[in-house]
């Protein structure tokens, strides 16, 4: 098992799509574990898992950003998934506002447990200063979006 | 993957999320469903498996918390045993139910 990751590194060594296609909760999801490099059959496992936990309550933080996450045996290491929709997703969030940023956050069961709600809490935290900052919703590619991103990290 | 493993492995991450749903309100999430609503899936889950299987997975948590572990590199991550190359060379071995044979938890392979 690997040991927890910075944020940056964390985030620098994430799977990022800018062009989500589906409008709709559990295809946006699919669309993300779609991504992970894991075996077909581990990802329709793990999205049933990440539908169930949408349905405890919508990981939408509001202003447009959404933390999908979970812990399963089906990962060896900790995975993170950026995906942009242009046009805005569904997913319930609070602020009934469509989600258009994703983070989705997988990790092993072993992982300790405070590693992994660390990421989870820096990166609700990042989500703040995302909304206000506005940018990242409307990037041109991955390099616009890394860079963006790594200026709002270090500002906040 | 055999079929029986994969309602296994949904048992343990379902779980793992009912174990984790405290955090998950002190991390900032909103939860509107009760525990009891989602021990009501985990039971929907459990129908699925021969009663054989869930039985021992019950048991199995009880027992060590965790009924199944995954093995990488040939090491069992229950008790941390290198388990013998005859069981680990072997292929397609999730589309068996196996079980650790130093500890007794169910397996679930990673395979290179
Ligand atoms: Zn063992």
């Amino acid at each position: 098992m690997k040991k927890s990751l910075g944020l940056y590194e964390t985030i620098s060594k994430s799977v990022i799509t800018l062009n989500l296609r589906s409008r709709k909760s559990d295809g946006v999801l699919k669309e993300l574990v779609s991504l992970l490099e894991v075996d077909p059959k581990a990802k329709d496992i793990l999205l049933k898992t990440l539908i169930k936990r949408e349905e405890m309550g919508s990981t939408g933080l509001g202003k447009r950003i959404a933390i999908p996450h979970a812990r399963t045996l089906l990962v060896k290491e900790f995975h993170l998934i950026i995906g942009l929709s242009r046009k805005g997703v569904e997913f319930e969030s609070f602020d009934k506002k469509p989600v258009q940023l994703f983070f989705l956050l997988i990790a092993p069961p072993l992982e300790t447990s405070s590693s992994y709600l660390i990421t989870l809490g820096k990166i609700a935290g990042l989500a703040k200063a995302i909304a206000k900052d506005g940018r990242l919703f409307g990037v041109k590619d991955k390099k616009e979006f890394f860079d963006i991103l790594g200026e709002i990290e270090k500002k906040g | 993957m055999n079929k029986q493993l994969e309602f296994l492995i949904m048992l343990h991450d379902l779980d793992l999320l009912l174990d984790e749903i405290n955090h998950e309100k002190k991390a900032g999430f909103e939860i509107k469903k009760h525990k009891e609503e989602l021990q009501t899936a985990r039971e929907k889950v459990k129908k699925g498996l021969e009663v054989i299987l869930s039985n021992k997975y019950e048991r199995l948590s009880k027992r060590y918390g965790k009924a199944i572990v995954p093995v990488i590199d040939g090491i069992c991550y229950g008790c941390f045993v290198t388990l013998p190359s005859a069981f680990v060379v072997r292929k397609n071995k999730n589309e068996e139910v196996s079980t650790c044979q130093n500890c007794g938890r169910f397996i679930y392979w990673f395979e290179d």
